[in-house]
């Protein structure tokens, strides 16, 4: 054990004798190195800190042993960076919307007073309603009941306005769970921070904007599949060119674990998603390294403790693969798989809700093992409904503690080194290349076939697996895939397997198949959003149509229809100047988006002018 | 070292639980509004299949009124709408009313996802028969499913005609034969839709059925057009998942059409051409059903029985069939008498086309994409000459 005691403080020297012998003559030692008891730790251990070199018994384990051993290096499975949280803790970003724009202003406005003071990065993320998130106006009649309910509804400028009306988006940055409509979405954000005077170069913030685990999960899709990744990639281009601080697609395994995939589906399936991007934005002849290190993910993190801190110990390492070795990006931090992390909404249980605390606190202890960037934890209220002011509370609350109180910030990637861990990564990494590899099959490479692979990834050469093997040419696997429906039926079988080893018994859920209560008083309240909301949505939305100059709105989605299919924009409205510097490509919808919103267009208006050149998608096969 | 297990370290046994039955369950899931968030219902669907039922998904984004269509044109003995976004209680008593007004407010509405504890009586309230929330056993809601089974009466408890035709289909498919007094009437034309598992039949059929009623109603012409599909039958279970409506959009189709999904072993389509004149018969004038189009199980190369049964038969295939065409002329390929190149926007398209000129003589080969709505004008002139 190499931890140091207060007698050998690592890189602070102590005086041995004198009137100040035993305290440190520089600097105070930084509190975030010590122990409760005082031991002062270092802020990494690996081979290289024990002198001699590493134990015999260690050697063996990590392929990675050596330089590449400590965080912060090549392939980064240790962490990205060498003093992990110590340098910069996760950023605490708690997903919140409900009803009108106003209401979900005052709990972001709540959110930010409650880390007021400490050193926590607080970020916001917002949840938009169905309606939305399917790129509905609130007054279209499929939404009848909906408006509100699950995040808040947004319609138009205005409500941007009032959404984040007071909060300085220049500083906070402010997430956005939205991918079907994510483009037009971001264009009224965009818009909005215009007219607010919010110079777009301060702007922070992600936009989920990842459309291809709705094909394979969540089913919040609007167009065919290859319409849709063309709209990722004008997102990508247009971040690239003018908001360059802003994570253009967080690339999402949450919502495909939800739906039932394994862990190790979870892993391939996300990045392999990824990878869809990354080949579609290089065949549009963006170059890699201009948009990937904008790129980020966001993971589950589930009950199986030690699989949820492998899985992202082997998302990194497979991520900086990929990108230097399949793609030649050259820049390090393209290399880099940062990620936004939620504990497991699925794994909640509406029986004896008040255990949820304790599910969520061992969720997000494996997610900050694992190393995750940013952490969201449920409330444990969700399987009942939107979570109370006091249930979210709770949920931030269990991130402080684990940041400030039990010290596993002190170190990066404590459990490294440790024979489970690092051959559960290895494992978990072969098993995510072999189904990439097997999607992979199902595109088609100009500058690539199957019998020209060397290696199979068998024994300890999962370096030259053929899935990081070069290639840099658009296979369209993933849109291939889910033509196929083979992500719904990998999917599919996963849960019901689950489902049927909770029906025997073979898996235990507290409260629920196991130690069950009986008729239990439900010891919580829950959120209740009234039907008002709608009401006043619909009205404020036929009050703004009524307000606004109908011609501009038609030249508006004129010129969005234009440029849909590739033509030039009809109209000149003149209320955009993107300046000088590098054009986009000609059929990027993002400038006419951005105009749409300046003009007043509604979400529903840009979204059905686009639905009008690619058509609406009734999805795929179910099983 | 680790492996993984791809299978339940116990499974779910599949086994007939409803053979004591009065018939066999015929169960309508559905999820109501914008949710996609199908985990829970899709494990349902499978378990009350692995448990002999009848199950018949409507696919996403339903209203009210769609799902009530769609139970009663199934005869289904209980709707279950999963429900997670929160929305139940302006979308439960709807769908009560919605059955009632189509017919059949003796189809009891069952509902679980996502509801809290205090709305429950509100739904009940409201219409609802019972209510699930989460954590409920595979076996309780195929208890709950089995529990909704009552015998069926010879006429339903309205004087609705298609809810009526629905019943009297179910008794002939039962093999209890004719209602006294229902009328019989073969439609006009019927035409087949066969082909293998994937080839695109069903959004064939779903966009061929929508493509008659816009030209009806554009040409101001009354008649409309039913749909028969077939979906095969477990062996073990007698338990079948039907899944081909969910490719109609009821949202807009509404009762234009009539669609009946039914699950038989291999080719049984014996109740066939007596299903067809009771569609015939069911309706009069411009509300009469004058075009039934039958989609077969799909069960593939020696699928030919359904040539005795129409008036037409339309054979899909899909890109990458060509050497299937070399090998197989004696077989389904005998049986067209229109062909149909479906996913003709896939690598392969020339191939097929070129391959089926030499085995097709005059018989028309239609290049569709189906899941754009392209040629299927062409087809249906197709199969309507």
């Amino acid at each position: 054990m190499s931890t140091s005691t207060p007698d050998r403080l690592s890189g602070v020297s102590t005086p041995a004798t004198g009137p100040d012998a035993g305290k440190p003559a520089t600097a105070r030692v930084d509190p975030n190195a010590v122990t409760i008891s005082g031991l002062v730790l270092d802020p990494s251990y690996g081979p290289n800190t024990i002198a001699g070199g590493p134990p015999e018994s260690l050697k063996h384990i990590d392929r990675d042993l050596g330089n590449n051993s400590q965080p912060g290096t090549f392939p980064y499975t240790r962490g990205l960076f060498p003093q992990g949280y110590r340098t910069r803790l996760w950023t605490m970003r708690q997903f919140a919307g409900f009803g009108s724009a106003d209401d979900t202003n005052k709990r972001f406005k709540y959110l930010l007073s409650q880390a007021k003071g400490t050193n926590a990065n607080t970020g916001l993320s917002t949840a938009f309603d169905l309606p939305t998130l399917m790129g509905r106006d609130s007054d279209d009649p499929l939404c009848v009941g909906e408006v509100g309910k699950c995040g808040v509804a947004i319609d138009t400028i205005e409500d941007m306005h009032r959404l984040y009306a007071d909060i300085p988006v220049g500083e906070v940055t402010v997430s956005q769970t939205i991918n079907g409509p994510a483009a037009v979405i971001w264009a009224m954000y965009l818009a909005h921070a215009m007219q607010r005077g919010i110079s777009w170069s301060t702007l922070g913030g992600t936009l989920q904007n990842d459309i291809l685990k709705e094909f394979h999960s969540q089913n919040e899709f609007i167009y065919p599949p290859e319409a849709s990744v063309k709209l990722v990639v004008d997102t990508i281009e247009f971040q690239s060119r003018h908001v360059p601080r802003w994570n253009s697609v967080s690339i999402s395994g949450y919502h495909i674990r939800e739906a039932g995939s394994t862990a190790t589906q979870e892993l391939a399936f996300t990045l392999r998603d990824g990878m869809e991007y990354v080949e579609a934005c290089m065949e549009r002849g963006l170059l890699i390294d201009d948009f990937a290190p904008r790129l980020s993910f966001f993971f589950n993190s589930h009950n199986e403790f030690f699989e949820e801190l492998c899985k992202l110990r082997a998302a990194r390492r497979i991520w900086a693969r990929v990108m230097r070795d399949r793609y030649g990006a050259k820049n390090e931090r393209s290399w880099f798989m940062k990620t936004h992390v939620q504990t497991a909404g699925c794994s909640l249980t509406e029986q004896q809700p008040l255990n949820n605390i304790v599910r969520v606190a061992y969720q997000a202890m494996a997610a900050v093992l694992g190393g995750c960037q940013s952490l969201h934890t449920d409330s444990m209220d969700e399987t009942l409904g939107l979570p109370t002011e006091q249930a979210v509370t709770v949920a931030l609350r269990t991130q402080q503690i684990l940041a400030h109180e039990t010290g596993v910030t002190r170190v990066v990637d404590p459990l490294g080194g440790s024979w489970f861990i690092e051959q559960l990564t290895d494992t978990m990494e072969r098993e995510a290349l072999n189904f990439i590899n097997e999607i992979d099959q199902m595109g088609t490479y100009a500058d690539w076939n199957a019998t020209r692979s060397r290696g199979d990834g068998a024994g300890d050469t999962l370096a030259n697996h053929p899935a990081y093997q070069s290639r840099r040419t658009f296979g369209k696997s993933v849109v291939s895939g889910i033509n196929k429906g083979y992500f719904r039926r990998k999917i599919a079988e996963a849960s019901y397997r689950f489902s049927e080893e909770c029906e025997a018994g073979d898996r235990i859920i507290v409260g629920v198949n196991a130690y069950a209560e009986g008729n239990e008083e439900r010891p919580i309240d829950i959120l209740k959003i009234g039907e008002q909301v709608e009401t006043e949505q619909c009205e404020r939305l036929a009050a703004f149509k009524k307000r606004r100059d109908a011609s501009q709105v038609a030249k508006a989605l004129d010129n969005i229809r234009d440029v849909s299919q590739g033509r030039p924009a009809r109209h000149a409205l003149g209320v955009l100047n993107l300046g000088p510097g590098p054009s986009l490509h000609a059929t990027n919808v993002m400038p006419a988006l951005v105009e749409g919103a300046l003009c007043n267009c509604t979400l529903g208006e840009m979204v059905q002018a686009m639905a009008d050149v690619y058509a609406r998608y009734s999805g795929g096969s179910e099983w | 070292m680790t492996t993984s297990l791809n299978v339940p370290t116990t499974e779910f046994e599949k086994t007939d639980r409803c053979a004591d039955l009065p018939h066999r369950p015929r169960v309508l899931l559905g999820k109501m509004g914008l949710d996609g968030h199908d985990r829970g219902v899709k494990v349902i669907a499978r378990a009350l299949r692995d448990s002999g039922v009848h199950v018949i998904y409507s696919g996403l984004w339903q209203t009210p009124r769609s799902l009530a269509v769609s139970a009663r044109d199934e005869d289904c003995d209980v709707v279950c709408a999963s429900m997670m976004s929160n929305s139940h209680l302006v979308l439960g008593p709807r769908l009560v009313n919605d059955l009632r007004d189509l017919g059949r407010p003796d189809i009891p509405v069952y509902m679980g996802g996502i509801l809290p504890q205090e709305d429950i009586p509100k739904l009940i309230e409201g219409g609802v028969s019972r209510c699930f929330t989460t954590g409920v056993g595979l076996l309780d809601i195929v208890e709950a499913v089995r529990g909704a089974v009552k015998p069926r009466p010879a006429s339903v408890a309205s004087s609705h005609a298609v809810a009526q035709l629905a019943r009297d289909i179910s008794q002939l498919h039962d093999a209890k034969g004719f209602r006294a007094g229902a009328k019989r009437r073969r439609p006009t034309r019927v035409v087949g839709i066969t082909g293998s598992p994937g080839a695109g039949k069903s959004t064939l059929v779903a966009q061929l059925a929508s493509e008659f009623t816009r030209r009806n109603k554009a040409e101001g012409r009354g008649g409309r057009c039913a749909v028969v599909a077939f979906d095969p039958m477990s062996p073990i279970t007698s338990g079948a998942l039907l899944g081909d409506r969910l490719r109609v959009d009821f949202n807009t189709m509404g009762d234009s059409i009539y669609y009946r999904s039914l699950a038989i072993s291999g080719e049984d389509y014996r109740a066939l051409p007596e299903i067809l004149e009771l569609i015939g018969g069911a309706c009069d004038g411009p509300d009469a059903f004058d075009l039934v189009f039958v989609e077969t199980v799909g069960a593939g190369q020696n699928e030919t029985r359904i040539r005795q049964h129409v008036d037409r038969t339309a054979v899909v295939l899909t890109p990458g069939m060509g050497d299937a065409v070399q090998m197989d002329k004696a077989g389904i390929l005998e049986i067209a008498d229109v062909f149909v190149c479906n996913k003709a926007d896939h690598p392969g398209e020339s191939d097929l086309v070129r391959d089926l000129r030499d085995v097709a003589g005059k018989r028309p080969i239609i290049e569709t994409i189906a899941t754009k709505g392209q040629g299927i004008e062409e087809l249906l002139a197709a199969v309507m000459g």
